[in-house]
């Protein structure tokens, strides 16, 4: 999937590089999972490999101009979701981060590159390409086999209290 | 779409349990925090996180959860998740984290905990004392000429460089600085305790400063006045306020130590949860003469605010109390504490972001080397009771906190080396 062939099938957000438009991608990335019939659990595995990866670009990336610094196209093809995230920032490749230190005590392990190891275990056949100034990085998201149907109304969430009662 | 977090309380047996729901990400965790951080200050330091209904939880989410479990962990209590969903579970077992956050921390060491001497409680605030370093002795120090202060008349032949190891507790006019040129146009309030030091410039703009001992560094600080004491406590005496009745003004936790030590002079160290401190704070150094106290001459040497400030910090306060008639060589150094007229003493105070402080049996030492290298010194002020009929804000007032205390003994020439 290239950045000019947004076909009808694909999803397109641009993001500022601003920490308040992670509600703009939590709300973008539900949208898109009810839509598509994305289970609930393999979009909230979306929604935190996003949110760190987008987060780690309005964090560090640098951009400028802030305004719509950070595109995501996103789509179902079968039992998986593409997609690719590119950005304005400095050259950043997180498949470049050592996998952080899980041993030792909670209580005096740093948490550095906790993010990233979260994104490469939820996330599969991650690539990195940096081009004309941009950081490009596509993904796969299987859908997680043992639920492979979307909850009726599509709402991945929902915390339903019986409101179907009326 | 469920958007946002909803935290819900529900207190059952003796510790709370904060149902999460929603969203534990980059932009709500500090909803969590929030929350968490008040059931401190309440003085919670058990607690449960039920995560059934918490949709995920990203790397700022557990960061929230691993600060939390180390701060309670910090003061001898626990947080525990319960109950997670599966999605946050997953998380957390990536992270390395599930074991250690479903199970409370055990405790390395199973040393036996000193138990109080006495428990009371008066009025609406809870006393317990404990035995410190029973027979330990404070041999104490005044140096300086305190009466120049009014005239702001200090000059050079003031001026002593005293050393501050972790066994001498100290307070006064100073700066940090090794020659009195350095140090003249910076004079302010400052305090010493446990090899620590924390000063306020006495400039418009100063920001305090601190100093803390290392290795073979220990702080040093150019004083034109000061109290010094080396030695030890016998008593350490904790005193919580009920949330519900409001705070406990620092006269009452006064007189209590002075009660607990039997002693009518005694020194006392406090670190405290404030609920406001009361003072002031000199704005110039007080070398160059001048009508200190007249008014409105005050009001170019001194910063008072007449409300109190800091209410949501953790303070050390450095001090001595006295019960009236008082020992000659201390009466230009004791202002009145509080309503009770026999009640004197002079403290000064140094305040830091919050840190909830362990109950029960706690060392001096530990708590206020973490004070200092943690919690972000805000200021050093000279604690006032503001009684001015009609106007006066009152005294400083505090949630909780611990008082080591010792008489003092005798009080050396001020000529003598510590």
């Amino acid at each position: 999937m290239r950045e000019n062939e947004t076909g009808p099938e694909e999803s397109v957000l641009a993001l500022d590089s601003d920490i308040a438009e992670l509600e703009r991608l939590t709300a973008f990335i539900d949208q898109f999972c009810k839509l598509e019939a994305v289970p609930a659990e393999t979009c909230g595995q979306l929604q935190v490999a996003l949110e760190e990866l987008v987060l780690n670009v309005i964090k560090y990336g640098e951009c400028e101009p802030k305004k719509d610094a950070i595109r995501l196209v996103i789509r179902r093809e079968g039992d998986e979701v593409r997609a690719v995230l590119f950005d304005t920032g400095v050259f950043f490749n997180p498949l470049d981060v050592p996998p952080p230190d899980l041993t030792g005590s909670v209580l005096d392990r740093p948490l550095g590159g906790l993010g990233i190891h979260l994104v490469r275990d939820l996330l599969q056949s991650i690539r990195y390409e940096r081009c004309e100034g941009r950081n490009y990085l596509y993904f796969v998201k299987r859908l997680n086999p043992d639920s492979g149907k979307a909850e009726p109304e599509g709402e991945p969430h929902a915390n339903r209290n019986g409101d179907n009662q009326s | 779409m469920q958007t946002g977090m909803e935290i819900t309380r529900v207190d059952r047996d003796d510790s709370p349990e904060l149902h999460v729901s929603g969203r534990m990400d980059g932009y709500w965790s500090r909803h969590l925090e929030e929350a968490i951080d008040e059931l401190m200050r309440e003085g919670i330091h058990r607690v449960k996180l039920n995560l059934s209904k918490t949709a995920y939880i990203s790397s700022a989410g557990i960061r929230v959860l691993v600060h939390a479990f180390r701060e309670f962990s910090a003061v001898g209590g626990a947080l525990m998740v319960v109950d997670p969903s599966p999605a946050v579970r997953r998380i957390l077992d990536l992270a390395g984290l599930g074991e250690m956050l479903f199970t409370p921390a055990v405790r390395k060491e199973a040393a036996a905990v000193p138990e109080p001497v006495k428990s009371y409680a008066e009025g609406e605030c809870r006393f317990e004392i404990y035995e410190y370093r029973p027979g330990a002795q404070l041999a104490c120090r005044i140096a300086g000429r305190t009466e120049r202060l009014a005239s702001a008349s200090f000059n050079r032949e003031d001026s002593m460089l005293l050393s501050l190891p972790s066994d001498v507790f100290a307070f006064g006019l100073g700066a940090f600085g090794e020659d009195y040129e350095a140090c003249s146009g910076r004079f302010g309030e400052f305090l010493a305790v446990a090899g620590c030091a924390a000063g306020q410039p006495a400039e418009e703009t100063g920001s305090a400063d601190y100093m803390v001992s290392s290795g073979s560094f220990i702080p040093r600080v150019m004083t034109l006045y000061s109290l010094c004491c080396r030695g030890d406590f016998t008593e350490l005496v904790r005193f919580e306020s009920n949330p519900s009745a409001g705070p406990i003004q620092f006269s009452r936790t006064v007189a209590a130590c002075m009660a607990a030590a039997g002693s009518p002079v005694v020194g006392m160290v406090m670190v405290a949860e404030s609920a406001g401190i009361l003072g002031a704070s000199l704005k110039r150094s007080p070398v160059d003469g001048g009508a200190l106290f007249d008014y409105p001459e005050i009001r170019q040497w001194l910063s008072f605010s007449p409300v109190r400030s800091h209410s949501r910090s953790v303070v050390i306060i450095a001090g001595v109390a006295a019960r009236s008639p008082v020992p000659a060589s201390l009466a230009s150094l004791l202002r009145p504490v509080g309503s009770d007229p026999s009640l004197l003493g002079h403290f000064h105070a140094a305040a830091f972001g919050y840190h909830p402080l362990r109950k029960g049996f706690v060392e001096l030492e530990p708590i206020v080397k973490r004070l200092f290298e943690t919690g972000g010194l805000q200021g050093v002020i000279h604690l006032l009771t503001d009684d001015r009929p009609g106007v006066g804000a009152g005294e400083s007032e505090f949630t909780r906190g611990a008082c080591w205390i010792g008489p003092l003994g005798r009080f050396p020439a001020a000529e003598e080396v510590l």
